[in-house]
């Protein structure tokens, strides 16, 4: 399996037929590349479709585009930062049952609390172990865990 | 009781290896781009503490490093970048003030973090011994947060020669050495992401472990699960140095004891506590029960959540009410299991379909090719008007010679936006040279305690990469210059009458074809008697010359090589290369530099540059039936002269033209040839710093693009001429480099 983290073909054009059940779709917003890349290979390789924005702005416009499973968002962010854009999210009908899992170096109580005020699901301090990473995600996204 | 180490599900090697150096360069890149950026805050918030917007980019720039960092093996960065950014967070609270104390130890952090990353970058690793580096600044940032706090940072304890009593109670009998660990997790331990069971069970080597309340557990209506309260003994049979590395990142929480025996294979030896469903899963349903809490209306994406976890455990889908779902999904008790890799679908392909950037980076070689084979194109295309000269000359048609001529126009436009296409790719602004030198000249500054404004303009005027790479020395030159030697002392600067602080400006603007860079300052100016002194002095002027000199000729004698006015070699410059080093770079690359001063008012120092240097505009020029090549930019015009025209005074020689006396001289006899009359001379009018000057030689040729070639190898010396280049034809042009020759 090859990992295309930036590939440019849009999700519709899958250049395989899907299965049965189609893979859970992420959202992953932060504004360091290397996160992105990072949580985008590893989502990758456990078959997700991942899509990457670099700010609360960027993510909303995405997320009324398409549909996601799962938003990983990161709280430092220009233009609109994670708390906003979750509380955003939750404000749209469209978007409030999408759960969210935030991703942070934060790890003060307040940050946490916070986040869950604005309408996370879960919270995650980076730098996350990877295969926590993917279980949270996968337990959020309802893949089988067994 | 060795527990089971948590089975990996990582892909293959190779592809694992290629993915971990994807995500090094971007992390190299990245953090390079990121201390940039906190340098500059730095910088700004220096000159202004409350500048909430430096602030704040100093923060996230510091934190985004250590988020990416995290991802790898550096725990020397990760903890120096750690410490840093709790002192910043306390800034950033308005808890504790910058000041230039505090600066410079951030500057001195960034610093060796930027070593870090490139050494990184060259070795893919970090020696361990920088450990030691990171711990003493940790200690720095610390102390300034103590001395708010109070007694915070109190020293770590030392890892070595503890002995755990714990360990001789368990009975371990004598045997081969054996490391005992105690490890007590954090408090807030769950909060920071830290998973101290995988940890423990994690350890190499692990022999014997027991799981033991710090204190004793609360009463269940006081009981709070999110404080860890627990405390890990664990014996390995790994070496010392291994176990040290396993807890490096929390070396805090962890105490190391060497014992010389073996434990007693513990049959009760506690197990893990494992619960009815995995502790992540708990993890996340508590979690749930949090955000419905803490989030009025929360019970769309709660509840949603819940169905997902339910369904990624195989329980049955929970109702939709949430508080209800999260009871029943804790009550539910299937047996305990790691959460285990999924299958993976066969196929499935991940993309982004919006880019995030949609920048493409490209190495700089492949542009290099790209530029080369763009120049060879250049040259290649030249022979097409020879080849028509050919056509008509010698199989008389003038016909197809036309259409040659024709098709070379065609081929000649598309060549050269091809070439400009490719120049634009290569452009860069000049503003990322200029970043460097706030902080060069805050700590040249700070160092003479001189007080200097920066004014930086014109940072976006862009030039080719290679120029803007080559600036970079002479520019911080001039700038070292200007404040060593230019700028006074407070108290001389106050007795003049001038402000305490200096100016400094630095400005950049693009002028027809060509980048003009400015560097002025408010400081003393260069002192023409004592250049005309130390001329004279160094031998390189003698001193009836020097008294001819006009105070602006004079000032010039610093581009001589071997001048330098710094009556001690300061740290800062002086450093043996002077002015004319300046002057050699800027000329190589096709630029002129002037300096102009104003005794006692400033100095001016301008570079003219071309915006690109890969293709040189010639002007052939035959001598004795060889080409020879002349920078066009060089030449002001040609003229055909009667040789009765051309006066003798004394020696020299020289023409009239339109009331100028324009001396000249003979290409031929530059070059050791024998003379060679003419009906009319050919001259070029040349232009030659601030002289004009005629050459003679025997025919002009025509105008061409090249791309210059420099001398290598046993002709690298051959100061004479500045390189070659192959014609159209594959003649072989040497370009005559005329500021040497005359």
């Amino acid at each position: 399996m090859t990992i295309q983290p930036f590939g440019p073909q849009p999700f519709g054009e899958h250049p395989f037929p899907r299965g049965p059940a189609p893979c859970p779709r992420v959202l992953v917003v932060d504004d360091t590349l290397t996160v992105r890349l990072y949580c985008a290979q590893l989502l990758a390789r456990e078959g997700f479709e991942v899509a990457e924005a670099v700010n609360g702005v960027e993510a909303l416009e995405q997320a009324l585009e398409q549909d996601f499973d799962l938003f990983v968002v990161d709280i430092n962010m220009a233009r609109m930062d994670g708390y906003a854009f979750l509380a955003e999210v939750r404000r749209t009908p469209a978007l409030q049952a999408i759960p969210a899992v935030m991703l942070s170096t934060e790890a003060a109580e307040g940050d946490i609390a916070r986040a869950y005020q604005a309408g996370a699901n879960f919270y995650l301090t980076k730098p996350v172990d990877p295969e926590r990473f993917v279980a949270t995600v996968k337990l959020m996204t309802g893949v089988p865990c067994r | 009781m060795p527990l089971k180490k948590p089975a990996p599900h990582a892909p293959p090697p190779a592809e694992a290896n290629a993915e971990m150096a994807q995500l090094a360069a971007s992390f190299v890149e990245e953090s390079r781009k990121l201390l940039e950026e906190a340098g500059e805050a730095l910088l700004a918030l220096e000159r202004d503490p409350d500048d909430g917007q430096a602030m704040g980019a100093l923060f996230r720039a510091v934190h985004s490093i250590k988020g990416a960092a995290g991802l790898f093996d550096l725990p020397a960065l990760v903890h120096l970048v750690h410490a840093g950014e709790d002192l910043l967070g306390a800034m950033r609270e308005g808890r504790l003030r910058m000041d230039s104390g505090a600066a410079d130890a951030l500057f001195e952090g960034l610093d060796h973090v930027g070593r870090w990353v490139e050494l990184f970058a060259a070795q893919g690793s970090l020696p361990p011994e920088l450990m030691e580096t990171a711990r003493r600044y940790a200690a720095i940032y610390r102390a300034r947060l103590a001395g708010l706090e109070g007694a915070e940072g109190a020293p770590a304890p030392a890892a070595a020669a503890v002995r755990h009593a714990w360990a001789d109670a368990a009975g371990l009998p004598e045997g081969a050495p054996l490391v005992t660990i105690e490890y007590t997790p954090d408090e807030s331990c769950f909060f920071s992401g830290d998973d101290p069971l995988r940890i423990a069970q994690s350890l190499p080597g692990l022999v014997w472990s027991e799981l033991a309340p710090r204190e004793p557990w609360a009463a269940p209506e006081a009981f709070d699960p999110y404080v860890c309260n627990l405390v890990f003994r664990l014996v390995s049979e790994a070496p010392h140095s291994e176990v040290e590395a396993h807890f490096r990142y929390m070396p805090d929480a962890v105490t190391i004891g060497l014992r010389e025996s073996e434990p007693a294979p513990d049959p009760e030896a506690p197990k893990a506590p494992t619960g009815p469903l995995s502790p992540l899963a708990v993890e996340l349903i508590e979690a749930q029960r949090r955000a419905l809490a803490e989030h009025p209306r929360g019970g769309a994406h709660v509840a949603a959540t819940l169905r997902n976890v339910a369904a990624a455990l195989g329980l049955p889908v929970p109702p939709e009410e949430p508080a209800a779902a999260i009871a029943a999904l804790l009550a539910t008790a299937p047996p305990a299991s790691e959460p285990e890799p999924l299958a993976i679908a066969e196929g499935s392909a991940t993309r982004s379909d919006t880019p995030a950037e949609r920048t493409l980076r490209v190495e700089q070689a492949k542009i290099d090719t790209l530029m080369n084979l763009v120049g060879e194109m250049v040259v290649a295309k030249n022979a097409l008007p020879f080849l028509a000269r050919d056509a008509e000359a010698r199989f008389g048609s003038r016909e197809l010679a036309r259409e040659i001529k024709d098709k070379y126009a065609v081929i000649d436009r598309i060549t050269r936006q091809l070439q400009s296409a490719v120049m634009e790719v290569r452009m860069m602004p000049v503003g990322d040279l200029f970043k460097r030198f706030p902080r060069l000249v805050r700590d040249i500054a700070r160092k003479q305690d001189k007080l200097v404004r920066l004014e930086i303009e014109g940072e976006a005027t862009e030039a080719d990469k290679n120029v803007i790479e080559a600036l970079a020395e002479p520019l911080t030159h001039i700038l070292r210059n200007s404040l060593d030697h230019g700028i006074e002392s407070r108290e001389a600067r106050l007795a003049a009458g001038k402000p305490e602080t200096a100016c400094v400006r630095l400005a950049a603007a693009q002028e027809a074809d060509r980048v003009v860079i400015d560097v002025t300052d408010d400081g003393r100016g260069v002192d023409p008697a004592r250049v005309r002194a130390k001329a004279i002095e160094r031998g390189l002027i003698d001193e009836a010359r020097a008294a001819q000199l006009t105070d602006a000729q004079a000032v010039q004698l610093v581009f001589l090589p071997g001048f330098s006015t710094a009556e001690t070699v300061s740290d800062l410059s002086g450093r043996g290369v002077g002015m004319d080093a300046v002057r050699s770079v800027v000329e190589r690359l096709g630029g002129t530099v002037t300096l102009e001063s104003r005794c006692g008012e400033g100095t001016h120092v301008r570079l003219e540059l071309p915006l690109s240097m890969a293709v040189t505009r010639v002007l052939t020029i035959d001598l004795g039936g060889q080409a020879y090549g002349i920078p066009i930019d060089l030449v002001i015009e040609t003229v055909k002269v009667d040789p009765a025209d051309i006066r003798r005074l004394k020696s020299a020689e020289a023409i009239v033209l339109r009331d100028a006396v324009i001396p000249i001289a003979r290409l031929r006899s530059l070059l050791g040839m024998e003379p060679h009359p003419a009906k009319l001379e050919s001259v070029l009018i040349l232009r030659l710093g601030h002289a004009t000057i005629g050459l003679v030689i025997d025919d002009f040729g025509t105008c061409m693009d090249i791309i210059l070639k420099p001398f290598a190898g046993i002709l690298a010396h051959m100061s004479g001429f500045s390189g070659s280049a192959v014609l159209g034809d594959g003649r072989v042009l040497l370009v005559l480099n005329l500021k040497e020759m005359l």
